[in-house]
């Protein structure tokens, strides 16, 4: 079981990057076309954030599986450490961008709404950044 | 951390920029094919190629450097065999995109994208070893 939670959890990790750099690719080259524009929202919404889902789904998976929630905190290892909080903080950060970013996409109706989608680029941007060092992290596992 | 644990982390960073690769693409068989498209479909490209790349050399680092795996262990050829058929696949996806033939593109992504997530399984599951 232990597997198919691992599996689980870097499926949804990586279907997570992928919607990230999808939806900022989209939002970073759309040069005000709003047709893409908007496919960098709905990437972000219906792609970055059931993978975001499905990894955090995953992590709780491996961590009750493998018994790390009966470790005192001070014992846990600096990698999941390091997994919690971007896990956690990311996806509040996801949350915003796309909070940001749906006011954005609404107001394209009127011709306005890139300076909010342009906020939900910086954050898809920062976000794939610590993803990618979470990676590292998770996989190299450093002390 | 040891080299063996860095190679073994930029091994999965470079599976994640594949598979952010092969997402672009699924994102854009859906979308339209003018405009940012092309630029787009520059990043899918070019994560792809270099998560390809970076898999199957730092894989290959790893089955040789890491005691206990070897080249012809069962599971390290399937990968290999699953990893040239995505990888085979998704050129020729990505060729029939650039020429417009958007149904035989999604039917040779879907097939290097199976091929793929057959790698990460047998990455995961080890079978035989």
């Amino acid at each position: 079981m232990t597997d198919l939670a691992l599996f689980t959890h870097v499926l949804g990790a990586m279907v997570l990057v992928g919607g990230l750099l999808t939806g900022a690719s989209a939002l970073a080259f759309a040069r005000g076309d709003a047709r893409f524009l908007r496919l960098g929202y709905w990437t972000l919404l219906a792609v970055a954030l059931p993978g975001f889902l499905v990894m955090r789904i995953g992590a709780e998976w491996i961590y009750s599986e493998q018994g790390w929630d009966d470790l005192p905190g001070e014992e846990e290892p600096t990698w999941l450490g390091i997994g919690w909080a971007t896990a956690d903080l990311g996806g509040l950060i996801l949350l915003l961008s796309l909070a940001v970013g749906g006011a954005g996409v609404y107001r394209l109706r009127s011709g306005k709404g890139a300076v909010l989608l342009t906020v939900t680029l910086a954050l898809a941007f920062v976000l794939l950044a610590a993803y990618v060092v979470t990676a590292w992290a998770m996989a190299g596992k450093p002390e | 951390m040891s080299l063996d644990d860095w190679v073994l982390a930029l091994h999965v960073l470079s599976a994640f920029v594949l598979v952010a690769g092969m997402v672009v693409f699924w994102v854009l068989a859906f979308a339209p094919s003018d405009g940012a498209a092309g630029t787009i479909a520059q990043v899918g490209n070019a994560a792809a190629g270099v998560g390809s790349v970076g898999t199957l050399a730092f894989g290959i680092w790893l089955a040789l450097s890491v005691g206990g795996y070897d080249l012809w262990d069962g599971w390290i050829v399937g990968a290999f065999v699953l990893w040239a058929i995505g990888v085979g696949t998704g050129m020729r996806s990505g060729a029939a995109f650039a020429r417009g033939r958007r149904e035989r593109a999604v039917a040779l992504h879907a097939l290097s994208s199976v091929a793929v997530l057959l790698v990460l399984a047998d990455m995961i599951w080890k079978p035989g070893a």
